[in-house]
């Protein structure tokens, strides 16, 4: 079955890519490589550069990927089943996806270079950039929250990853030196940082045993018993819990992790998430090293940081593609898929009260966010790729290209966890990594410590540069009017705060779900920009305006359902209860970004609107014209 | 022969394109942090120098152009550097951000 997959997925590339793109390419944009690209005409040393089609594919690519693809995919399987979450990985890249990352790219190059926010702010309406920034705030904001919350559980609850961690953050201080002070060979430094923080991570198992018992019950139960990096982090825990004599410090029900044992029913007067010291003491672990990456140069931790996690995922998911190929020959007990292809007949559209509602539509769109399509790209396009595209034919190999083999990750991510069968998030993925290494012989434990700790470093370097964006993104909009946010710390610190309240408010499916529709807006108003740009230059912008308007009905109608599942499963659920304080007021919060980012986009929808009818009804040519100033 | 030898252009230009890819997963960023670091410094230096080109008369004309012939080949990339519109998060490494 994994291996069927992949060749669906690769059928569904190469049929997308030649077919669809290739022909929107060259019917509908017209690159033609005659054209000269920003940066070969403003070139400046810096910024605007031109670069090699493959150099800028791979650069372009990992700027793109990391924790989005996969947490969405494994999300999504554990709510929907995997045979939804792979069409919509599949139709989702193959209409909206490369069209979305790809057109950014596109409109910047054809308007000098300017990032997208500028764009809209010439072509749609001044506030426009303005809903932009606001969106960006929030989106980096719900980001840090729910990594935050994966990055801390895992951290309390798997005892073998903490110490990769720790040596992740000391081979990037010692990279950092190595490279940009004692100036030592890339090479050389990527062997040693590389090669001890895999050494730290593959020690985590060292030492670790199971068996299987019987249990009081008669039923056979599995003992695990830790090694040594395992059992000193299960006696810091320990030690730790012993504040509160081994009690949780806040309590309260979140329906969306409602597994109850079988023949017992979930119920909202029994707290299901209970996060003892331990948990905060991880928390506060992971605000030290994003503390690190923002307050730090970028050159001496967040750069070196991000360089090791990225060998260390790319060397897990490139092995454990190659297992996930051939398992179906090797072993082909691994390539069996024990997920259930479709999780409830109704695909969660019966809606029940008091209980979180989660119909396919819209929710599946939003919480499959990046492996599909995310709006995020389009910026990161407009800003960083475009301005090194060197010929215009390379406008859709990097941005197009770059999209179709992100999909491929979202897609290896799913049949991790397709494969894996057991738990959820995080553990069922590391398990299903672990079973595709185990097809090349590397026993079960280490392979799955390796996927954990893969896992861990995307979301972990992820945060850390959120944060740091986070800070900036304060100072730029706050302190002309508050000279203190002028001093980092002070953003940082607020960022953090902020950060940890939403952890700790928890409603994990919730938080990323709302994530997905942040993310998803900036996409739907990418391709709103687009297709107003299309019109304005004569050109038939259907291939961008249909996804639009699909998108924006999608996420606007998810943040209406996101805002009713936590009115009436976190909010009335635990009003009262002793402990769940926090948690309430998070899910308030939550209600409030939902209702705040359904405005912004109306806003955004009735200015891109009247953007549209104006420049149907007198295209302004190759450079749009400024939009007439409101009164 | 003539089989061999495009057989073996076709397999170094594979190879070339492999080596850019990875390339420009991996070191591409330091080669373009370290462009930043550079352009940091001569925005200083050219500021300090040549300012009055943007409106910032630092130093005398004398001393201007006795140093003009050093930085001609630079002054063009420079001029469109700083008197560039930038985007709020274009300096803090927006590159990085990986989602």
């Amino acid at each position: 079955m994994t291996l069927l997959a992949i060749i669906l997925g690769g059928l569904v590339i190469y049929l997308g890519y030649n077919f669809y793109a290739r022909r929107v390419d060259r019917n509908v944009v017209q690159a033609d490589a005659r054209k000269a690209t920003p940066a070969t005409l403003y070139m400046d040393g810096v910024d605007f550069v031109p670069a090699s089609r493959n150099v800028l594919y791979g650069y372009h690519f990992k700027s793109i990927a990391a924790a989005g693809p996969i947490v969405g995919a494994i999300t999504a399987a554990n709510i929907w089943g995997w045979l939804p979450s792979i069409l919509w990985l599949f139709l989702g890249v193959m209409f909206i996806g490369w069209a979305s990352d790809y057109s950014a790219i596109v409109v910047s190059v054809r308007n000098d270079g300017n990032s997208i926010s500028a764009i809209a702010h010439r072509l749609i309406a001044p506030r426009t950039r303005t809903i932009l920034l606001t969106f960006i705030f929030f989106y980096l904001l719900l980001v840090a929250g729910a990594f935050g919350y994966i990055v801390a559980g895992i951290l309390e609850g798997q005892p073998q990853v903490p110490l990769a961690i720790v040596a992740l953050m000391v081979m990037g201080l010692l990279g950092g030196q190595m490279l940009y002070r004692w100036r030592m060979d890339l090479i050389a430094v990527t062997a040693i940082t590389v090669g001890v923080t895999l050494l730290v991570i593959l020690l985590g198992p060292v030492g670790a045993t199971s068996q299987t018992v019987t249990g009081p019950n008669g039923q056979p139960q599995t003992q695990a018993t830790q090694g040594p990096v395992g059992a000193l982090v299960n006696a810091i825990n320990g030690g730790i819990n012993t504040i509160t004599g081994n009690q949780p410090v806040i309590s309260y029900y979140d329906p969306t992790l409602a597994t109850p044992t079988p023949g017992q029913q979930a119920s909202a007067a029994v707290p299901n998430v209970n996060f003892k010291p331990s948990f905060i003491f991880w928390l506060i672990f992971l605000c030290v090293f994003s503390y690190l990456g923002a307050v730090l140069p970028i050159w001496r931790y967040a750069q070196p940081v991000n360089y090791i996690g990225f060998w260390i995922s790319f060397i897990t998911i490139v092995l454990a593609f190659l297992g996930a190929a051939f398992a179906v020959v090797l072993s082909p007990e691994v390539a069996s898929f024990k997920l259930p292809a479709i999780k409830s007949a109704d695909l969660g559209f019966t809606a029940v009260a008091g209980q979180a509602w989660q119909p396919l539509w819209p929710m599946m769109f939003v919480t499959i966010a990046c492996g599909a399509i995310s709006g995020w790209h389009a910026l990161i396009g407009s800003v960083g790729t475009a301005r090194q595209i060197e010929n215009e034919t390379d406008m859709l190999p990097v941005g197009g290209g770059a999209m179709f083999t992100e999909m491929a990750l979202g897609l290896l991510s799913l049949l991790a966890v397709t494969v894996a069968g057991t738990g959820a998030g995080a553990p069922a993925f590391a398990a299903g990594i672990g079973r595709f290494l185990s097809v090349f012989g590397l026993p079960l434990p280490y392979g799955t410590a390796l996927g954990f700790a893969a896992f861990v470093v995307i979301v972990i370097t992820v945060v850390q540069l959120v944060i740091r964006i986070m800070r900036v993104t304060l100072t730029e909009a706050l302190a002309d009017r508050m000279p203190i946010f002028r001093n980092p710390h002070v953003g940082i610190v607020i960022s953090l705060v902020l950060m940890c309240l939403l952890v700790l408010s928890g409603t994990w499916v919730y938080l990323w779900q709302l994530f997905g529709s942040s993310n998803q807006l900036m996409a739907s108003l990418s391709l709103l920009i687009v297709t107003v740009w299309l019109a304005s230059t004569r050109r038939n912008p259907a291939y961008a305006g249909i996804p639009c308007l699909f998108m924006y009905i999608t996420t606007m109608a998810a943040t209406l359902v996101i805002a009713r599942n936590l009115w009436e499963t976190v909010v009335v659920p635990n009003m009262g209860r002793a402990g769940a304080g926090v948690a309430v007021g998070g899910a308030v919060a939550m209600v409030l970004v939902s209702i705040l980012l359904f405005i912004a986009a109306a806003f955004i929808g009735w200015d891109g609107w009247q953007a549209y009818q104006r420049y149907r009804g007198h295209p302004a040519g190759e450079q749009p014209q400024p939009a007439p100033a409101r009164p | 022969m003539s089989r061999v030898r495009s057989l073996i252009t076709h397999y170094s230009s594979l190879i070339t394109g492999l080596r850019e890819l990875l390339y420009g997963m991996t070191g591409y960023e330091f080669a373009q942090h370290a462009r930043h670091l550079r352009a940091e410094r001569e925005t200083l230096l050219l500021a300090l120098t040549f300012g009055d080109m943007i409106g910032l008369p630092v130093l005398p004309p004398y001393y201007s152009l006795r140093l003009l012939p050093y930085v001609v080949p630079e002054l063009e990339g420079w001029k469109r550097r700083v008197l560039r519109e930038r985007h709020s998060l274009e300096n803090e490494e927006f590159d990085l951000i990986e989602m």
